[in-house]
């Protein structure tokens, strides 16, 4: 898959993640790398440059499997960054699927 | 690759990094390492599910806000920028072995800067070498024939092969001498002339 496709979508993929609950750093890479073919390691700096920009908080749990996991947390901006971005990615799939549409001569 | 590995490289790669940043990079790390093993991965799996180290390093590097693009940062209305400057990390990746990209392994041995500098100075250094060493590989070079050619002018040939033989051979180290050293000159100039990318 386009490298470029890829790296631009990976926040909006982390953000809608992160919606559906609060998830440590592991869950996150594996989530996304089990759908999308990248390099897990690139989804760290991602985070940290999220949470530095104010989308997300962190939080240590203890866990019963291990040393204390640090979970992320949506910020209200995390929220509404969310929302707008995911109606961006559904107008622009929609204008590329009719632009491909179009090429077929349907 | 093992996880040591693996870490001991990102955190090598990190060193322009202040410590605090650096090891909380490396904590976030050895946690994923950590619940990988718990769910029963290897630790050449999750490495190789993590990817390159250079990679995930370079990342890091470009989001750094002192080294960040002005112009990427967060965008109209708050809207996180989601472009990527892709050279970054392609440069990066090479960065390793082509040491004329510099910018991220600045701390390492090996450092661009450092060797134009020494290699400038040797380049240098290469010239006024030159300045004797070059007449002094043609006088050798030349000291050669003018011996076989007194030789052969005045007769000494004749009157004395043994003695002209030894000369010759003599002549002909020489001649090889002065050779090697003038190519020897030329190979260092231009090669510390391209090092110094003067």
């Amino acid at each position: 898959m386009n490298t470029q496709f890829k790296k631009g979508v990976l926040e909006l993929c982390v953000l809608s993640l992160l919606k559906q609950g609060d998830k440590y750093g592991y869950e996150l890479a594996d989530t996304v790398g089990k759908q999308i073919d990248i390099s897990e390691g690139t989804i760290y700096p991602l985070l940290k440059r999220l949470r530095a920009e104010g989308y997300f908080e962190v939080y240590l749990r203890e866990s019963t499997s291990g040393p204390a996991r640090k979970y992320y947390r949506l910020t209200q901006k995390g929220y509404d960054t969310q929302r707008l971005l995911e109606n961006e990615w559904k107008d622009f799939t929609k204008s590329v699927s009719t632009l491909l549409g179009g090429e077929n001569g349907d | 690759m093992t996880k040591t590995e693996f870490l001991q490289q990102l955190y090598n790669l990190l060193g322009v990094l202040p410590a605090d940043e650096r090891d909380d990079i490396i904590a976030d790390f050895e946690e994923h390492f950590s619940v990988g093993a718990s769910e029963g991965k290897s630790e050449e799996q999750i490495c190789s599910e993590l990817g390159d180290p250079k990679s995930c390093a370079a990342q890091y590097l470009r989001d750094e806000p002192k080294n960040a693009d002005v112009s990427f940062g967060a965008g109209q209305n708050g809207n996180p920028r989601y472009e990527t400057k892709y050279s970054d990390v392609i440069g990066a990746s090479r960065g390793a072995t082509n040491t004329r990209d510099g910018g991220y392994y600045g701390t390492e041995k090996g450092d661009p800067r450092r060797n134009h500098v020494l290699w400038s100075i040797l380049f240098f250094v290469g010239v006024f070498a030159a300045i004797g060493a070059y007449p002094s590989s043609i006088a050798m070079m030349i000291s050669f024939f003018v011996c076989v050619i007194f030789a052969g002018v005045t007769g000494a040939i004749a009157a004395s092969p043994a003695a002209f033989g030894f000369i010759f051979s003599v002549g002909l180290m020489l001649f090889a001498a002065g050779l090697f050293l003038f190519l020897f000159m030329t190979w260092f100039l231009k090669l510390s002339w391209r090092k110094a990318d003067l």
